[in-house]
This record gives structure tokens, sequence and C-alpha cells, in this order.
């Protein structure tokens, strides 16, 4: 009686078990289940490839045609990182409570990103050599012009500052130097100099009545 | 211009002094007196260096001076006081009373004609001095110096 008794347990729990199994697979292997976890990574992915991709094809185009020099090169390619950078801290962002809602923002981001460095990028391209060149020098000659301009703006500055300053001190200083002067000589010298002056004034004698 | 001729003018120097002493004559003249003995010693008011001054004006003109007469000596004194110039001078330190009287006497003796001398205390001059008399201004003190340093 208890053996069949064990043994009637010991098969209910099988059935049992065997049943949340099926179910727990066939949970797994429905589609809506499925296609959340893909929507939740599928844009961040999607933005980082494209941006890979821009930043890449940007790099060979300055690579190739030397277009511009380096600080211009440079120009870009901090550019494109920090557009990179920014694009994937937001998606970050964006993935940490990720919806469908946030998913389709993080593709119009990518989107416009990845069409205005696109447009950019190809309009390098159908520069002609000659246009490259001017460009160049155009581009040398702004700079050079402006740091020109910069440094005469600063030298300019530093004249007007240091003429400024002198001006003061030679204001301040003769006051700073009569008060501490005033209080640094002793009663008998200050006598000593009023007496010197008396004598001088009458000697001028330019206290005529 | 005043009259130097009366020895107690003459003993003015500065201008608290002469405050002092007009403030006395005025009343000096308020009373009623009829003869020079009586000035004597009705001008107890004033001090006795003073005092004696006045009865040496008095007795210099004339010795037995009618009231109205020795009223008319008193007012000339008081008015020729009233219309001494003033010198103003400025120091950088506060003067002592007896370097206050040697500058006064030496402003006195370099003017030469019977004044009044006024000591202002003016830091900002540093040293030296600075004198204002009869509407001109004459400079030597250390900002003077320090200024024509400052134009060099």
């Amino acid at each position: 009686m208890t053996i069949a008794l064990v043994v009637w347990i010991i098969s209910v729990i099988v059935t049992v078990a065997t049943f949340v199994i099926i179910l727990l697979v066939l949970l797994i292997r429905t589609p809506g289940f499925k296609g959340k976890q893909k929507t939740k990574l599928q844009p961040i992915n999607e933005a980082e490839n494209l941006i890979s991709s821009a930043q890449a094809k940007a790099s060979k185009i300055i690579q190739n045609a030397n277009l511009f020099n380096e600080q211009a090169s440079k120009q870009i390619s901090d550019s494109l990182e920090e557009v990179n950078q920014t694009t994937k801290n937001r998606a970050s962002k964006i993935s940490e409570n990720i919806t469908n809602k946030a998913s389709e923002q993080l593709n119009d981001i990518i989107d416009k990103h990845n069409e205005k460095w696109e447009q950019t990028l190809s309009s390098y391209e159908t520069l002609t050599q000659e246009q490259i060149v001017q460009f160049r020098k155009k581009l040398s000659d702004t700079i050079k012009e402006e740091i020109k301009n910069a440094q005469q703006s600063v030298a300019q500055h530093r004249i007007t500052e240091e003429k400024r300053v002198t001006q003061e001190l030679e204001k301040q200083m003769p006051k700073l130097i009569k008060k501490l002067t005033g209080r640094s000589i002793p009663v008998d010298v200050h006598e000593d100099i009023v007496r010197e002056a008396l004598a001088k004034i009458r000697q001028d004698n330019i206290l005529k009545p | 211009m005043s009259d130097p001729t009366y020895k107690l003018t003459q003993s003015v120097r500065t201008v608290t002094e002469s405050k002092r002493l007009l403030l006395k004559l005025d009343r000096l003249l308020a009373s009623s007196h009829t003869t020079t003995s009586d000035y004597k010693n009705l001008s107890k008011k004033l001090t006795a260096v003073q005092r004696q001054l006045l009865i040496e004006d008095l007795q210099d003109l004339d010795t037995t001076l009618s009231e109205p007469e020795a009223q008319k000596i008193i007012s000339d004194i008081r008015n020729s006081i009233k219309k001494m110039p003033i010198a103003t001078l400025e120091l950088a330190f506060q003067s002592s009373d007896l370097f206050t009287e040697e500058i006064t006497d030496t402003m006195k003796a370099i003017i030469k004609t019977p004044c009044l001398v006024q000591i202002k205390h003016n830091p900002t001059i540093g040293g030296g001095i600075v004198i204002y008399f009869q509407g001109r201004h004459h400079d030597y003190s250390l900002t003077d110096k320090f200024d024509e340093f400052s134009k060099v």
C-alpha cells in the first residue's frame, strides 16, 4: 500500500515537471518573445555600424585625397569622433529603458547624423584636384590671416594694458610714497625741513605784501 | 592796510589770538570809561602783556585822553587787527606750541608786515610747508618735489 502511494506521488511530480518544461519551451519559441530581444539590441548595433562606417569612410577620403592639412584633418576627425561618442552615449542612455518608441527615436538620430555626414563626405569626393589645391591654399591663407590678426590684437592689447598699468602706477606711487614718507619722518626732521623751506622762502623773498 | 603803529596790534601773531583779543576789545568798547586810568583798571580782561601794551598805546598818544579819544584808539586797534592779512601755513605734522611760536616769529620776520599766522595740519603734503598768503600759493612741500620728480 505504502509503495503504491509513493509510486503515485512520484508519477504526479514527474508529470507536473514535464508540463512546466513544455510550457517554458513554448514560451521561448514564441515570435513576440524573440522579437523583443532583437529590438533591444538592433538600434545600438545599427548606430555603431553606421557611425563606424562613416568614420572609416571619412578617414579613408582624408588619407587618400590629401585634401586638408594636418590641422584641418584633425578637426574633422575630432568632429567625427565627437559625433560618434555623443551618439554612442545617447544610444547607451536610451538602451537603459528601451521601448519601441525609443528605438524609433534612436534610429532617427542615427539617420540624421548619418545623412549629414554622408552629405558632407560626398561633397568632398566631388572636388577636383584643382579645387582641392585652391581650397587648401584658401584655408591656409585664412588661417595665416587669422593668426596674424590674433597676434596683432594681442600685441595691441598688451601695449594698451602696459600703458594703463604704467599710468596707474605713476598716479598711485607718488601718493603712496608721500603717505609713507610723511608718516615715517620723525618730528624733528619734519621741523628741520620746514626751517629749511622758510629759509629758502626768506632767501627768495617771495612773500612781499 | 593795517596800522603798524599800535604795539598791541603788533603783538598779535596768530588768528586764534586775534579772535580772543577782538572779543575782549569789543567788551571793553561796550563798557563806559572816563579816563585813561580807568582803562588801566578795566582792561583786566586782557592778559598782563596785552593790558600793558594797550596802556602804552594809549599813553604814547596822549596821557590825558578823553573817553571818546581812548575809545577811538581802541576801535582803531580793533580795526587794524581785523584788517591784518592772514598767512596760512600747512604742515604735514602736528606742530608743538614751541615750534608754532618759532615759525610764527619767522613768518612775521619774513613778511615784514603785521600779519596773522594760521597753522593747519595737512598730512597729504608729506613734509615741508605750503603757504597761502594774499591769494597766492607757495608750495615748499615734499608733494611738490614728488610732482616735479614725476614730471621728469
